[in-house]
């Protein structure tokens, strides 16, 4: 601590830096970090009529984890959730791969923007009318003879939810996958075939080490917004699309109840941090990281040598 | 289907027959005939837009030309994609994997043939040290230097054992200590591995240097092929002689043309060839081309006589340059010859003014058509 | 939100040093005050006026009827909007709430505010003079949801009924609830996230709706319990009126459990015709009362501000705009036609008799299942347990 305030005497670039980053910063810590060790500490809280009450205990952590109800969104959550991102970050790579490699303006990408300037509400309204018993996909196939009763699933289902959240989450990851490749150059395309490799291996062994954080940043990004969204799953999740938002914001409006509340919270977002952790492990596993080693330490690989040449 | 016209010698590796390619309106390369020999070091030389690169990628298997075909050995190779040719490259910028380590990077065309992991070890550990990078084996690209740099993307490119390996500009971006230095080292790793090289360079000193042969491309096609001393001594048109180092080029007229060679008139002048100059008659318009270091100077005598290959002239400039002095004489009609000398110790021999005699050998000139 | 005015702003708006009397009052627009005091009765004081501060559901732009009273009284009415009751009583509980002059809760909140949580005010009858025995119907009139102990703590100012609605065009109309068990009603029914219409009369359908909203624990698992069918026929809970009535329109729904009785007013310039219906078991009302919280300063423009709404003129006006019945007998021949064929009044009380007033379950109890139970019961009735 001491060596980097000697740091920032001294130096003044680092100084500049650091006062312009500590604007954020302390927003950050008032009006996040703090507001969030304060829920923390509530969860462990009751509350009685609207007031808080510090007796400190787990009820609320262990009533939720009991109530079938809670498990129940959290397994649809998750299920939106990954369904989403996964969706959203397979259909955004081809449009991000055709913008990075194959043309010279970025045009495309404009255009894929432009639907974020419509109103979150109103698109959920919009997909409604698409989605709907009596809406566009339905009217149109049944005019066409290809159903006789309108497609049940389309609406009120988490795949309506799923549906409308890739559409309003596809900008995101498209921008995040795009600037992420742009890292990829053609070159190392070019040297990777070069070195044998058939156009998977490219994408497995080159792209995706290399755009890493750009496809784990878009996946979870989009993971934890969708699982957590609770407006798209009221108005188009029917009675089996439901997530956790859904009874934390009762929680912490209708019956002011904010230590369940928060409990609830932490739980979803103690869910999140497991998520993140199995898919960088499965990344790992697979080979798929970046900054990984597959060989012994050079101390091992020369004396190897050395006792090879003596053989 | 391909009709050989040609059988394929055994010593080539890759053969080009009538290639053309073309970007839309623009033609960057124009019939080109040419075979890579085994064990050779081939040098692609020329000026920007030459369309040298576009030949190498071609090799390569990166851009697919218009007409024409590519051989390996005797097999088609025209439409073969990169991943499935014997042949590697090393990229002008050296495309080095950030996400992978020196040895992971060295190793990454033999583990992607899933050779079994102790020999890809035993292979990238004798390539290290054949570049000397055997202690790298743990650091990341980042780390890295220049020349570093450089020799992990060559020791990559050459692990895998193809049958040719494409140089792009490999020095482009080093410094000319370190130039110098690795191009020896390229020349050593060459003669050990005994790999085929294929070089791309706009520089005529690594060009001569470096290589077995040259091939001076110029607007899409080539100009000669040849051995460095062939391009240099025995160019066989204008742009060969005025691209490679320094050439008097003079315009003349054969007023001769026999079985024993031709004279030519120049204003000044007349040259005389040493052999026979077939394909040479009389009224042909020519050119005369000799370096400055094949031309004597002589203090001109009063009233000498001229004979061939030699002209008389007036010192107009001089240049010390290190260890040489080139001097610019004028001739009469105000073409400028230069002429350069070795200098041992100091002081120019002639001055500014000066009326000298300049001559040359004959087997030092070459006389080239229009 | 208003930003509120520093004293400097409103001395560089009102263009000098006034007095300080004079900045309290809002200046000259009081004197006009006192001219118009006649045509508004009980406004007479010089005090009334100034900033005024409301806390009022989204849906009531105070300004529009009620801006003559506004503009004779120099009121600057600085408006906070609410989504749900639970915005009023945040703010006005805890260490430090905030000063509220006037705001509203809805009747089944009277107990829960006045005395558990106690922020309510008493009011002073002087000053809301047209709150009276002879203007005022019975069942509106000084009731415990309104006034306890002799003191008025709220008065009511609109209501209205919740009862089943349903798409005549997609659906038979029920005699009764149990009808929306029969097989033509499947996939057609939905309930609304308006625990006010709806927990009472899932309490009458289960046979406990004398009782609600004092059921013992075992009373409120057999109401879900006996719910369970009719969920069974619904495919979606819709979050909010607005949401029900865009599922109207689009033909997703045919039937609405219970809600606002005005929605088929919604539905109609959309092009799909909606029936307010009371089955068998009757419906549920809902009243909207005006308090004034213990954090008030401007007190006296608060009274004078309820007292604007219920006047004939006021309540007539305040009804018209909200689409919903009113509480001044006197409102009743200035109500505009639909609105006055929207409640029966010349029954109004068998209506009411019908569809009662009811509260909402109380906070804490030992006997009787308490609020947070019956939400967390409604919420595993949701998703299906």
């Amino acid at each position: 601590m001491f060596a980097y305030a000697k740091t920032l005497r001294d130096n003044r670039r680092e100084r500049t830096g650091v006062l312009f980053a500590l604007p954020v910063v302390l927003f950050l810590i008032a009006f996040f970090i703090v507001p969030t060790v304060l829920l923390f500490v509530f969860s462990f809280w009751q509350s009685r009529s609207f007031v808080l009450v510090p007796d400190a205990s787990l009820t609320n952590y262990i009533d939720a984890l009991t109530r079938p109800a809670f498990r129940q969104t959290i397994l649809t959550g998750l299920t939106i959730g990954l369904g989403t991102a996964t969706v959203a970050t397979v259909l955004s790579y081809p449009v991000a791969w055709f913008i990075a490699y194959r043309t010279r303006t970025n045009l495309l990408l404009y255009i894929i923007m432009l639907s974020w300037f419509s109103s979150y509400l109103v698109r959920i309204f919009a997909w409604r009318t698409i989605l709907g018993t009596n809406g566009l996909i339905n009217s149109a196939l049944l005019s066409l003879g290809v159903i006789d009763a309108p497609l049940e699933i389309l609406i009120f289902s988490p795949l309506a939810v799923t549906i409308t959240l890739v559409h309003i989450f596809v900008p995101f990851t498209l921008l995040l996958l795009l600037s992420a490749l742009r890292n990829v150059t053609p070159d190392f395309l070019a040297a990777a075939r070069d070195l044998g490799a058939s156009r998977m291996k490219v994408f497995f062994r080159v792209t995706l080490p290399i755009a890493y954080k750009g496809f784990v940043g878009s996946f979870m990004f989009t993971f934890i917004l969708a699982a957590g969204d609770f407006i798209t799953p009221q108005l188009l999740g029917g009675r089996t699309g439901i997530t956790t938002g859904l009874l934390i914001s009762n929680q912490f409006r209708q019956t002011g109840n904010w230590p369940s509340g928060a409990a609830m919270a932490f739980i979803l977002m103690a869910v999140f941090l497991v998520v993140y952790f199995v898919l960088v492990q499965v990344l790992r596993w697979f080979r798929l990281s970046p900054g990984l080693r597959f060989h012994p330490p050079v101390e091992e690989l020369r004396a190897e040598m050395a006792q090879a040449k003596e053989a | 289907m391909t009709f050989l016209t040609q059988p394929v010698r055994e010593t080539d590796i890759v053969t080009m027959r009538n290639l053309d390619k073309s970007f839309g309106t623009f033609v960057a390369l124009r019939d080109i005939n040419l075979e890579i020999r085994k064990g050779e070091i081939l040098t692609f030389l020329g000026p920007s837009g030459c369309g040298k690169s576009t030949l190498m990628r071609i090799i390569a298997g990166f851009e697919a030309p218009s007409r024409g075909e590519l051989l390996l050995h005797d097999q088609d190779m025209t439409r073969l994609p990169p991943e499935r040719r014997p042949v590697n490259m090393v990229f002008q910028r050296y495309a080095l994997f950030p996400h992978l380590d020196v040895f992971d990077n060295i190793a990454f065309g033999l583990r992607i043939r899933k050779l079994p992991e102790s020999e890809v070890r035993t292979r990238v550990m004798r390539m290290m040290e054949l570049v000397q990078l055997d202690k790298m084996a743990s650091r990341w690209i980042n780390e890295l230097s220049g020349g570093q740099s450089q020799r992990v993307a060559l020791a990559r490119a050459l692990v895998n054992g193809p049958e040719v390996l494409l140089l792009d500009e490999p020095l482009a971006a080093l410094d000319l200590k370190i130039r110098q230095l690795m191009l020896q080292e390229l020349r050593r790793i060459q003669e050990s591995t005994g790999t085929t090289f294929v070089y791309v360079t706009h520089d005529q000193d690594e060009a001569m240097i470096l290589s077995s042969r040259v091939v001076l491309m110029d607007h899409g096609r080539i100009e000669q092929v040849g051995t460095p001393d062939e391009l240099y001594f025995r160019p066989r048109s204008l742009f060969v002689a005025r691209f490679l180092g320094e050439m008097n080029i003079l315009p003349a007229r054969i007023v001769e043309a026999s079985d024993s060679g031709v004279v030519a008139r120049f204003e000044g002048g007349t040259a005389r060839s040493a052999t026979a100059q077939p394909g040479y008659a009389r009224e042909d318009g020519t050119h005369i081309a000799v370096r400055p270091e094949a031309i004597r100077i002589a203090p001109a005598p009063e009233n000498a006589p001229v004979g061939h290959n030699a002209c008389l002239a007036r010192i107009a400039a001089i240049e010390p340059i290190g260890g040489r002095v080139v001097y610019s004489a004028e001739l009469p009609n105000g073409t400028r010859l230069r002429a350069q000398r070795i200098r041992d110790g100091g002081g120019a021999d002639f001055s500014i003014g000066q009326p000298v005699l300049l001559s040359w050998e004959p087997n030092a000139m070459t006389i080239l058509r229009d | 939100m208003k930003k509120a005015w520093t004293i400097d702003e409103i001395k560089s708006a009102m263009g000098g040093a006034p007095s300080r009397r004079q900045l309290l009052a809002g200046g000259s627009a009081a004197v006009a005050g006192a001219f118009m005091a006649p045509f508004f009765p009980g406004m007479a004081r010089a005090e009334v006026g100034g900033r005024l501060k409301l806390l009022a559901w989204e849906s009531m732009p105070m300004q529009s009827y009620l801006a003559p009273f506004l503009e004779a009284n120099g009121i600057d009415l600085e408006i906070s909007s609410i989504a749900t009751q639970d915005d009023v009583h945040v703010q006005l509980i805890g260490n430090t709430p905030n000063t509220i002059d006037v705001t509203s809760y809805s009747v089944g909140y009277s107990d829960f505010y006045i005395n558990e949580l106690g922020i309510v005010s008493q009011m002073d009858p002087k000053q809301v003079p047209a709150y009276n025995e002879d203007d005022i119907f019975a069942e509106f009139y000084m009731t415990p949801a309104f006034a306890q102990n002799g003191e008025v703590y709220a008065v009511p100012v609109i209501w209205g009924l919740n009862t089943l609605v349903y798409n005549p065009a997609l659906v038979p109309e029920p005699a009764s609830y149990t009808d929306l068990l029969k097989p033509e009603y499947a996939g057609q029914l939905t309930f609304i996230e308006d625990t006010l219409a709806t927990w009472p009369m899932l309490a009458k359908v289960a046979g406990f709706g004398d009782k609600f909203p004092h059921l013992t624990r075992e009373e409120l698992a057999a109401t879900f319990e006996a719910a369970i069918p009719y969920r069974a026929q619904s495919k979606l809970f819709a979050g909010s009126v607005g949401d029900t009535i865009n599922l109207f329109v689009n033909g997703e729904i045919g039937v609405l459990f219970c809600g606002w009785a005005g929605i088929p007013t919604e539905t109609g310039p959309q092009g799909v015709e909606t029936i307010a219906h009371t089955p068998a078991e009757g419906g549920a009302m809902w009243c909207d009362a005006w308090f004034i919280p213990k954090t008030a300063t401007n007190r006296d423009t608060a009274h004078a501000f309820i007292n604007a709404q219920l006047t004939p003129e006021g309540n007539a006006a305040t009804a018209n705009h909200h689409l919903s019945g009113c509480v001044n007998r006197r409102s009743v021949p200035l109500l505009n036609d639909e609105v006055r064929a929207s409640v029966d009044y010349d029954n109004l009380t068998q209506v009411l008799t019908d569809s009662p007033l009811v509260g909402m379950p109380p906070r804490e109890s030992d006997e009787f299942a308490t609020f947070d139970e019956w939400t967390a019961a409604w919420e595993d009735f949701k998703l299906g347990f």
